[in-house]
């Protein structure tokens, strides 16, 4: 008949285990070294981290800043640069490097009949799509 | 010295420092048993102590006194404790290893494990356990610690701490006849 183990002897309730000697004295002295190191220097607040940060991004904002205000102050610089468009085409123009056409010296602005059609009612155009088109041509459009 | 008085030096200007080495020298054996028997490796343990205590000391300026002292030191421990073996269980699966026999191994191989074959045996019966009801057997057969402090550490009715104990010693019996 097996010997049944009998849990609740108090000789099984011994501690099996050993520690290396000296180790809970080593202990108190490395875990004291281990939160030395982890504590951050007094007076070292979220700011005082943050400050070559915040530097850079004044230096970045400032330098924005600026060229910002300098191409806001000297806007002619695009009608200069039209300027020289213009006269860099008529150059070409002059030299036969470019073909003129029909647009290039056409004025838009001041073009009465362009005018003209702006002021046209509704009236007058459905009178004149009735007299000049015919119904065939209008049953053909979608 | 007592808890309360402990606590009443840690909040003393200065004495800081003082106040928590004296709570060391108090409860790091005490942890470090109820660490070592969850996880059965010495190295394993030192660290998992060392990072219980590193998180008591972060957090005691903040300690509102709800629960006590050691249950509260405890509760820290048991918590890193069961964060370390989850954490070993997944490297293992990811390893595709056993971890119940990488355990069963260490013990065998563990050259600060001074038991009897009695003792060997209870240990493996213990290791197979789950971790939360081993916690719960090593604090109750081991320590013979009240219900209610364990509840206290564990975060568990005293009603389900009852139920997990009789399980965990009935499974422990049961392993010891067939393993005799």
């Amino acid at each position: 008949m097996k010997d049944e183990i009998d849990i609740n002897n108090t000789g099984l309730k011994k501690n099996p285990f050993k520690v290396p000697d000296g180790y809970f004295e080593e202990f108190r002295e490395t875990l004291s070294n281990k939160i030395a190191e982890k504590r951050a220097p007094a007076g070292v607040g979220f700011f005082t981290i943050l400050r070559p940060q915040l530097a850079l991004f004044s230096l970045f904002a400032a330098i924005f800043i600026i060229g910002y205000g300098v191409f806001s102050l000297f806007p002619g610089k695009s009608n200069e640069l039209e300027v020289i468009g213009i006269t860099a085409n008529s150059q070409l123009l002059d030299e036969g490097f470019l073909k003129p056409t029909f647009v290039d010296f056409y004025d838009f602005e001041d073009d009465t009949l362009y005018k003209q059609s702006a002021d046209i009612g509704d009236d007058e155009l459905l009178t004149y799509i009735s007299e000049h088109i015919d119904i065939v041509t209008l049953a053909s459009l979608d | 010295m007592e808890d309360k008085d402990l606590l009443t030096l840690f909040r003393e200007e200065g004495r800081e420092n003082y106040a928590f080495n004296l709570i060391v020298e108090k409860y790091s054996e005490r942890l470090y048993w109820h660490i070592r028997k969850l996880t059965a490796s010495h190295e394993d343990t030192n660290d998992i102590l060392q990072n219980t205590f590193i998180k008591a000391w972060n957090a005691l300026p903040q300690f509102r006194e709800e629960s006590r002292l050691y249950t509260w030191l405890y509760r820290i421990a048991t918590n890193e404790s069961l964060t370390f073996i989850k954490r070993a269980k997944l490297k293992a699966m990811l390893s595709l290893s056993d971890y119940s026999r990488q355990i069963e191994n260490q013990l065998e191989a563990d050259c600060y494990f001074d038991g009897d074959k009695t003792q060997t045996l209870l240990r493996r019966a213990i290791m197979k356990l789950p971790e939360k009801q081993r916690a719960v057997f090593n604090l109750r057969y081991y320590e013979e610690m009240k219900y209610e402090d364990i509840s206290e550490i564990l975060d568990t009715s005293v009603g389900a701490l009852k139920a997990s104990y009789h399980h965990a010693f009935q499974k422990v019996q049961e392993y010891l006849k067939e393993s005799v």
